[in-house]
């Protein structure tokens, strides 16, 4: 009989320690077979990205034929135990309780790509709560930017498990977050080795992870021989970010990159983990909402007529 | 040959598949020099993956004059003509220069290399 590990959940919040405290349970657990309990008797706040990690790690666990089980009885603060019931966390790990509506935005499992409902996700449960005040052609128009990164992480993750996600709108600060994780093959350690394919010659292991990732978020890049996708649907995304004065963090292997309005910064992490976080924050002002760069758009090649 | 992608796929063009069937129809059309629009009206999703996959490979045929003159897109919104517009510049560096490809690598690898 396989031992029974118990993980203490501490609060988690949205900044880079609160992101290696869940990196550090990850490890914990470990890779072979185990037998856990998530207590979460000292935790008074689970931010929507922990309700991702922590959703795909007990997925992960059972996929590594070991088990996960909630201890949902020692949730202690009442808010918290609000939250997790409100977005679906609590009911998809064994709570009675069924979501409802409210300012959190459903915990969500894709094992495979079903683009209709990711997409149904992010117009209705994900923008379409009235957060932010647009036209129906804009929010399809900010669905289109976002699904991107769905679409590359389920084309290059490689993940046995799918993708996790979860979303909060943040009233006091006028933000809507939204965060993907997989426990696939990370950004890096693709990079490294579509490098050891085509440079074999090379140390590619050496590479560092900022290296890796700033590669990565150049457009016309690719790990894909054959492909002529070249990072076209992170580039829009980018754009996009740019524009709203949002913000993506990612968390990827042993690296770490942040896209904001003026920068872009790419660095290693303190904290390994094997797979991908994708974090972003979108201003919820309809005055950031202008999708379209015009000065990129006048110097975009004027290629295929339209009209 | 006008073709209402709303009808043949759907409001939601998005996956490698979706596209390729586009790809099916278009491309023999293109070849035949024939003239083709393809109506975007009331499609409310249009990803890169399937524009990648849809009218990317058309670069294998043709450059950039050829298919300006015989391809046409109509009805889009600002954002999906971005993201046509950078599908197009990428497929054409990738299918009509072969040193993109090479350049790209280089750049990855020169960071080993300086390290020696």
């Amino acid at each position: 009989m396989v031992p029974q590990k118990i993980i203490h959940i501490p609060t988690l919040e949205d900044n880079p320690a609160d992101f290696h405290r869940l990196f550090q349970i990850r490890n914990q657990i470990g890779r072979e077979p185990v037998s856990c309990r998530f207590d979460f008797s000292r935790c008074r706040y689970l931010c929507h990205n922990a309700v991702a990690f922590l959703g795909g790690l007990a997925r992960l666990v059972g996929y590594q034929r070991g088990s996960v089980t909630f201890d949902w009885n020692s949730v202690q603060d009442r808010w918290l135990k609000t939250s997790i019931r409100q977005n679906g966390f609590a009911e998809a790990f064994g709570d009675v309780f069924t979501p409802w509506d409210g300012t959190t935005i459903p915990y969500r499992e894709d094992n495979v790509f079903h683009p209709n409902k990711v997409a149904d996700y992010l117009a209705d449960h994900w923008l379409g709560k009235g957060w932010i005040h647009v036209s129906e052609a804009l929010k399809d128009a900010v669905v289109e930017r976002v699904l991107e990164l769905y679409v590359n992480a389920f084309e290059h993750a490689q993940s046995a498990i799918g993708i996790f996600s979860c979303g909060q709108y943040f009233k006091y600060i006028n933000e809507l977050h939204l965060t993907l994780v997989d426990f696939g093959i990370g950004i890096p350690t693709n990079v490294r080795g579509y490098l050891k394919r085509i440079r074999p010659d090379l140390p590619a292991e050496q590479l560092k992870a900022e290296i890796c990732l700033d590669w990565a978020f150049q457009r016309m890049t690719t790990t894909k021989p054959g492909s002529s996708s070249r990072g076209v649907g992170l580039d829009l995304l980018k754009s996009f970010i740019r524009i709203n004065r949002g913000k993506m963090s990612v968390y990827s292997n042993d690296g770490y990159a942040e896209i904001t309005n003026d920068k872009e910064i790419f660095q290693s992490s303190a904290q390994p983990f094997d797979g991908t976080i994708f974090h972003i924050k979108l201003v919820c002002d309809e005055t950031f909402y202008s999708l379209t760069n015009e000065t990129e758009e006048n110097t975009i090649l004027n290629i295929g007529r339209t009209r | 040959m006008n073709i209402r992608l709303q009808e043949l796929i759907g409001d939601r063009c998005i996956t490698a598949e979706q596209g390729q069937k586009l790809l099916t129809i278009i491309e023999p059309l293109l070849l035949e020099n024939e003239m083709v629009t393809v109506d975007l009206t009331g499609v409310r999703t249009l990803l890169s993956l399937f524009l990648n996959n849809g009218i990317g490979p058309l670069f294998k045929h043709f450059d950039r004059q050829q298919l300006d003159h015989l391809l046409t897109f109509e009805h889009l919104s600002e954002t999906q003509k971005q993201t046509l517009r950078l599908v197009l510049q990428n497929a054409e560096a990738y299918h009509r220069d072969p040193t993109t490809q090479k350049a790209i690598d280089n750049t990855l690898s020169r960071n080993l290399e300086e390290m020696d």
